[in-house]
Formats: C-alpha cells, sequence, structure tokens
C-alpha cells in the first residue's frame, strides 16, 4: 500500500472492499468505546470517562456519524447534485479509523486515571504553582504522548475525511472547501447539542 | 507495436491538424487541413475509459467492480471526460 492509498483509500479501492472497511470500523468503533470506556461524543471528539453503558457508547457513535454524514452530504449536494449519500457515510466511518485507534489509549482506564489524578492535583493545590509543576514534570513523557497521538489522529481523520469528501463531490475549485469546513463546524456543534440532551 | 497519434503539438502544446491521407491501395495522396475528430483528440488514457464505458454498455456500477476502484472515483472520471469533451466542443465552435 504507497502513501496515497492509505491517506486516500477512497479514490483507489473497490466498492465491496470500502464498504467492509467502514462497517469492520464501525464495529470496532464501538467495541473500542464499550470496552475502554471511550466516549465518542461529537463529530469529531474523543473523551476517555470512568465508565460508559453500552447503549450510550453506540447512541453517541451512531449519532456522531449519522450527523456528519448528513451535514457532509447536504454541502455535498449544493456542490454537486450528483453526490450520493452512501459515499458519504463510507467516508465519514473510515475516516473515523484513528479516532477509534486513539481510544486504545485508555486500555485499563490508564489515561482516564493519569488526567484524573492531574485534574485533582489541579483542584487540590488551591493555586499552589510548585504543587502543580511537580506533580506535571512525572507527567510530561506522558502529556506529551498523548498530546502527539492525538494531533496526529486528528489530523488523519481531517485528512481522510476531505480527501473522502472530495472524492465523492469530485470538487475542483476552492469554494467548495469552504463549505467542507462550514459543514465540520456545524455537524460538530449539532451532535455535541443533540448527544447533551440524552 | 502501435505508435500513438499525437494530438498536441510537442513544441508549442497547440492542437495538431491532419494535412496529408494517403490511400494504402492506390496510393493516392489528399493534402488539406482537416481538423481531428473529436475523441482523436482525447488522450490514450481518455479515449480507453470511453471504450471501456460503452463495452460496459455504460454501466459504471460494473467499470468499477472490474477496474477495482469505487464508484464515485468512475463517475468523476467520466464527469472529467465529458467537461472536456465540451470544452473541446465549444473550442471547435468558436
Amino acid at each position: 500500500m504507497t502513501i496515497q492509498q492509505f491517506l486516500n483509500p477512497f479514490a483507489h479501492l473497490s466498492d465491496r472492499l470500502l464498504w467492509l472497511m467502514a462497517f469492520g470500523a464501525t464495529v470496532f468503533g464501538m467495541l473500542i468505546a464499550i470496552y475502554f470506556n471511550v466516549s465518542f461524543d461529537g463529530c469529531f471528539d474523543v473523551h476517555f470517562i470512568e465508565k460508559i453503558s453500552i447503549l450510550n457508547a453506540i447512541f453517541y457513535l451512531v449519532t456522531s456519524i449519522a450527523i456528519l454524514s448528513l451535514v457532509l452530504f447536504t454541502s455535498g449536494k449544493i456542490t454537486n447534485p450528483k453526490t450520493r449519500f452512501i459515499d458519504i457515510l463510507i467516508t465519514v466511518c473510515v475516516a473515523r479509523i484513528p479516532l477509534y485507534l486513539l481510544g486504545l489509549m485508555n486500555i485499563n482506564n490508564y489515561n482516564y486515571l493519569k488526567t484524573s489524578y492531574l485534574q485533582e492535583i489541579i483542584f487540590k493545590s488551591n493555586g499552589d504553582i510548585s504543587k502543580i509543576t511537580i506533580a506535571l514534570q512525572s507527567m510530561i513523557p506522558f502529556l506529551i504522548l498523548s498530546s502527539i497521538t492525538a494531533l496526529a489522529a486528528l489530523l488523519l481523520f481531517f485528512v481522510l475525511l476531505f480527501n473522502g469528501y472530495k472524492n465523492a463531490t469530485n470538487i475542483k475549485s476552492t469554494t467548495p472547501i469552504i463549505y467542507f469546513v462550514i459543514a465540520v463546524i456545524i455537524a460538530e456543534t449539532i451532535s455535541k447539542i443533540l448527544i447533551s440532551f440524552f | 507495436m502501435h505508435p500513438k497519434l499525437p494530438v498536441n503539438c510537442p513544441s508549442c502544446s497547440s492542437p495538431l491538424l491532419v494535412t496529408k491521407l494517403d490511400c494504402t491501395n492506390c496510393e493516392t495522396s489528399v493534402s488539406g487541413k482537416f481538423a481531428l475528430p473529436l475523441l482523436l483528440q482525447l488522450s490514450q488514457d481518455e479515449q480507453n475509459f470511453a471504450l471501456q464505458f460503452l463495452l460496459f454498455s455504460g454501466s459504471l456500477k460494473e467499470m468499477a467492480t472490474q477496474m477495482g476502484n469505487s464508484y464515485p472515483t468512475v463517475r468523476n472520471k467520466l464527469d472529467d471526460l465529458i467537461s472536456k469533451i465540451k470544452n473541446l466542443e465549444n473550442n471547435a465552435t468558436s
């Protein structure tokens, strides 16, 4: 597999393979959410929590996928009326793979416990910077590694999402890119509002 | 080996014209300035794609399956080809 195929599988792989990837990725994401207590409560949100119910894990994931797909489909339809919903749905499902992989960081609630510990230190320090600094020093490798991994996953998610969107809508000019950015922001806002109700 | 028909000037990239046609039977020659047919102005890849499209009776789904590509990838190629043909047509009439 070349870098091009890795970053844009939508232009190089067959429909059947993309379907399988999308379905497999979504099931994988659900399992990650349930077993590693990951809350995918937004279009590109990954939060580690103490305990997540199976119902919430599935609901958050399905809502995030559905809203992002619907909003991107609407913006795609405006730019190119030939845009199909199924292509956008596959794009969203496949693009989310890096976010699911990020969930692996919470094996045995590792990430949640570390960040909870840090929050506790900050809360108990009463503004004493020296206490926070001491606690932070031991956590610097963890914080750096988590930040780099999270940024890389987020970047890969957006690259895959844009490449899939580009392929599904056949965009050429810059105006549709603006539509894409606006659509992602709208989808994130809607998903956060909707999920907060449940 | 089938030599590729050049459609653009290798020096300035302008479209080429047919200026001489020979009969292989009686060796009659016809001279003039004839524009290349629209389909011949497409690149070899585009011509192959158009041919495949005909052979698959215009079924993009079947084409995508055979080519191992996704449906939107094949449809995009067709849309790009249509827009190129329209441009060539416009250039020919103007």
